[in-house]
C-alpha cells in the first residue's frame, strides 16, 4: 500500500510542479499581454485594470498549486512515519487518485497531438475531405484495423458523407482544398 | 404562462421537432452504450450541427441525445459491468448481477421504467418552476450576482474532484482561460497580437478537445494494450419476464428517487453520479430486502436509475436563470443556447417563452422515445453495447474536425481543439477533474463583470459585499466549502501523526 501511495504522491508533485510553472508563466505574462488601464467607471479605484481579474485567477492557481506540492512532501513525510494501515488506506481511497501514465504514454499522446497538429496545418492545402481520408486511414489502422471493407467506409464513405452534409446541406464551406474543382 | 407554455407544446409537437429528438434520442442511447463513449462527447461532437439549424430542431435534438445518452450508459452496466456514462456507476452494483442470473431483461426494463417516470416527473416539476426561478434572476444586482456565481463555483471544484486543491486548480485554470480575448474595457487581453485569439477561445472548440480528442488519444493508447481483458457479455433471456409484484416493489424507490434527483439538480455540479449513489443508498436504506442488495436486487436498479434522470430537468433551471451549467452537459446545452441568440437570465421567458417552454416540453417527446425505444429495441442496444469503440473512434476524430472548423470557419480553432485534446489528457491522467475548469472557463466572463461592477459600486472597497447579508451568506458558506472539509482533515492527520 505504502508503495502505491508513494507513486501517487510523485505523480501528484509533478502535476502540482508543472502547474506552478505554467501558472508563473502566465503571471509574468500579465504585464506584457493585459492592460494596466483602468476599466471604464473604475477611475480612482487604483487596480481596477484589465490586469485585475488575470492576477486573481492566476493567484489562486499559483496557491493551489503550490499547495498541492507542499501536501506532496507533507504526505510523503507522513506515509514514511505512520503505520496506522486505516489512515494509509483512507489516503488512498479518498483522494489523489492519480491514473498518471508511463514515458512511453506520454510521448505517444504528445505524438498523436502534434500529428494532430500538423493535419491541421495541411487542411488548408489538401482539404477536409483528403486530409481526413489520409488521418482517418492512419488513426484506424493505428488502432488495429485490419479489415479493408471497415477501413474503406470509416475512412472514405463516413468523410465523405460529412463532407457532403457540411457544404451542400448545412452550407458550412469546409476547406476544399487542391481538389476545390470537384465541388465547383 | 399558459399561453405560452400551450404555444410550446405546439412548437414542441412539430413533426421536425419530433424528428429532431426522437433522432437524438437514438443517437444518445448508441453512445451511451457503447463503453468509452460519453454523453458529454457525444453533446459536444453534435453541437456545430445545431448552429445551422432553427432552435426548435437544433435544441430537442441536443435534449434528446442527452436524455438518451444517460439511459443508454444503464445499458453497458448491466450487460458487461462497465457503465456506459458516470450516470450509471450505482446501477452496475445490482443491474450486473442480475444479469449474471439470467435476469438481464428484468433489469433492463427496470431501468427503462424508472427513467423514464424519474425523467417525466422531474420534467414536470421543470416546466412549472422555469418562469418562477428564471424571474428571481430579476431582483439580482451585480454584487448578489457575483456571490451566486462564486457560491457555485465552490461547489463545482469541491464536489466534483477528490482533491480540494485540484478542484479550485482546475477552476482557477478555467478562470485563466476565460482571461483570453478583450478585457471588460474592450482592449485586447493574451491575444498575442493574434486576430483569432482577440475573441477568446471558442466554448465549443475547448468541449471538442476536452472531449472528444481527448478520448481519442485514450482509445489509440489503449488499443495498444495487448493484454486488454475480453469482457463477458450477457444476453437477454426469452424466459426471463419482469413481473407486476416485482415492479410494484420498486415504484416507492422511484418516486423517492426523483424527489432526491431533482433537488439534487437545482444544485449546480453536484450531477447524475452523485445522485445515482445517493438513490441507491436511499433505495437500500428503505428497501424491505437490504440483504438483497450487491447480490442483484430490481430495487437497486430502480433507485438510482430514477435518481439520475431525475437530475437532467432541474439541472436546466439554474442555467436559464443564471447561466450557471449544473454539469459538463449543460454546460454545452448553454452553449448551444448562446449560439441560438437564447442569452440566460431574466429576459429568457420575457423574450422567447414560446421557444423556451418549446424547448422543455420536448423533454417530454424525448422521454416519450426514450420508453418506446428502449422496450422495443433493447435486444438491439444490447448488441450495441459490444461494439468496439476503436471502430467508432475514426468516426468522432472526423466530427471533431469538421466541428471545430465549424465554429468560425478557422482552421486555427482545428488546432486548439487538438491542443486541448492534449491538455484534457494530461488532466484526466494526473486527476484533475474537467468539470471546474469547463465550468469556469464559461462563467468567468460574469465572474469578472459582476465582480467589476460591484466593486465600482462599492467605490472600490471590497468589504462592500459584507454589508449585505446576502451576500455576505454566500461568500462565507463558499469559503466554508472549500476550506472546512480540508481543515478537518489536516486536523485529525496532525492527530495521528
Amino acid at each position: 500500500m505504502k508503495d502505491q501511495l508513494r507513486r501517487k504522491v510523485k505523480l501528484n508533485r509533478i502535476a502540482a510542479l508543472i502547474c506552478l510553472i505554467v501558472g508563473l508563466i502566465y503571471y509574468i505574462l500579465i504585464y506584457f499581454q493585459a492592460s494596466p488601464r483602468e476599466v471604464p467607471g473604475a477611475k480612482g479605484f487604483g487596480r481596477l485594470t484589465g490586469r485585475f481579474f488575470p492576477q486573481l485567477g492566476g493567484g489562486i492557481f499559483i496557491l493551489s498549486a503550490a499547495f498541492l506540492l507542499l501536501k506532496s512532501f507533507f504526505n510523503e513525510k507522513f506515509i514514511k512515519k505512520t503505520d496506522d494501515s486505516d489512515m494509509l488506506k483512507s489516503m488512498l481511497d479518498r483522494n489523489e487518485a492519480v491514473i498518471g501514465m508511463s514515458r512511453s504514454e506520454f510521448i505517444a499522446s504528445a505524438s498523436i497531438t502534434v500529428v494532430g497538429l500538423v493535419y491541421a496545418g495541411l487542411l488548408p492545402f489538401l482539404g477536409y475531405l483528403m486530409a481526413t481520408i489520409f488521418a482517418v486511414l492512419v488513426l484506424s489502422r493505428g488502432m488495429g484495423n485490419r479489415n479493408w471493407l471497415y477501413l474503406f467506409i470509416l475512412a472514405v464513405v463516413i468523410p465523405s458523407i460529412i463532407n457532403y452534409v457540411f457544404i451542400s446541406v448545412l452550407y458550412v464551406p469546409l476547406p476544399r482544398g487542391f481538389l476545390s474543382f470537384l465541388f465547383e | 404562462m399558459l399561453e405560452q407554455m400551450f404555444d410550446g407544446l405546439m412548437l414542441a409537437l412539430d413533426p421536425i421537432s419530433v424528428l429532431a429528438v426522437g433522432i437524438g434520442v437514438v443517437v444518445g442511447i448508441l453512445i451511451g452504450a457503447i463503453p468509452g463513449l460519453t454523453t458529454t462527447m457525444g453533446m459536444a461532437i453534435f453541437v456545430p450541427f445545431t448552429f445551422f439549424l432553427p432552435p426548435l430542431v437544433g435544441l430537442p435534438f441536443l435534449i434528446g441525445l442527452y436524455k438518451g445518452g444517460i439511459y443508454g450508459g444503464s445499458i453497458p452496466a448491466i450487460l458487461i459491468n462497465a457503465p456506459g456514462t458516470g450516470a450509471a456507476i450505482a446501477t452496475v452494483f445490482d443491474g450486473y448481477e442480475l444479469a449474471k442470473q439470467g435476469r438481464a431483461g428484468s433489469a433492463l426494463k427496470v431501468a427503462l421504467f424508472s427513467s423514464s417516470i424519474g425523467d417525466t416527473l422531474s420534467d414536470i416539476i421543470t416546466i412549472m418552476l422555469a418562469q418562477s426561478v428564471v424571474s428571481i434572476a430579476l431582483l439580482v444586482g451585480k454584487p448578489e450576482l457575483f456571490s451566486i456565481l462564486i457560491f457555485s463555483l465552490a461547489i463545482i471544484s469541491t464536489m466534483t474532484g477528490a482533491s480540494v486543491a485540484k478542484g479550485l486548480l482546475a477552476a482557477s485554470f478555467g478562470l485563466m482561460l476565460s482571461t483570453v480575448g478583450t478585457d471588460i474595457g474592450g482592449r485586447w487581453r493574451f491575444a498575442f497580437g493574434n486576430s483569432d485569439l482577440a475573441g477568446g477561445f471558442s466554448l465549443i472548440t475547448l468541449l471538442i478537445g476536452l472531449f472528444a480528442f481527448a478520448t481519442i488519444i485514450e482509445r489509440v493508447l489503449e488499443s495498444k494494450k495487448a493484454d486488454e481483458k475480453q469482457r463477458e457479455i450477457f444476453k437477454i433471456s426469452k424466459e426471463d419476464k419482469l413481473r407486476w409484484p416485482e415492479f410494484r416493489k420498486c415504484i416507492p424507490h422511484i418516486l423517492r428517487s426523483t424527489g432526491i434527483g431533482s433537488f439534487i439538480g437545482l444544485v449546480p455540479a453536484v450531477g447524475q453520479p452523485v445522485a445515482a449513489f445517493l438513490g441507491y443508498s436511499c433505495a437500500k436504506r428503505f428497501s424491505k430486502e437490504p440483504e438483497k442488495f450487491g447480490k442483484g436486487s430490481l430495487e437497486g436498479v430502480a433507485g438510482p436509475e430514477a435518481c439520475n434522470n431525475a437530475v437532467n430537468g432541474p439541472t436546466l433551471l439554474p442555467l436559464m436563470a443564471f447561466g450557471i451549467p449544473g454539469d459538463m452537459v449543460t454546460a454545452v446545452l448553454l452553449g448551444a443556447l448562446i449560439v441560438q441568440g437564447l442569452r440566460p437570465g431574466p429576459g429568457l421567458f420575457r423574450n422567447y417563452g414560446d421557444i423556451m417552454y418549446g424547448v422543455l416540453m420536448s423533454m417530454m417527446v424525448a422521454n416519450v422515445f426514450m420508453f418506446i425505444f428502449g422496450y422495443i429495441f433493447a435486444g438491439l442496444f444490447s448488441k450495441i453495447a459490444r461494439i468496439n469503440s476503436k471502430y467508432l473512434i475514426p468516426v468522432v476524430f472526423a466530427l471533431a474536425i469538421v466541428g471545430s472548423y465549424a465554429v468560425n470557419n478557422n482552421v486555427f480553432d482545428v488546432a486548439v481543439m487538438i491542443f486541448f485534446g492534449f491538455v484534457g489528457f494530461l488532466l484526466n491522467r494526473f486527476d484533475i477533474p474537467l468539470a471546474p475548469m469547463v465550468i469556469t472557463f464559461l462563467l468567468g466572463h460574469g465572474v469578472e463583470n459582476s465582480l467589476i461592477q460591484s466593486l465600482i459600486l462599492f467605490k472600490g472597497n471590497p468589504l462592500g459585499f459584507f454589508e449585505r447579508p446576502f451576500c455576505m451568506t454566500l461568500l462565507i458558506s463558499a469559503a466554508l466549502i472549500i476550506f472546512a472539509p480540508g481543515l478537518y482533515h489536516w486536523y485529525k492527520r496532525i492527530k495521528a501523526f
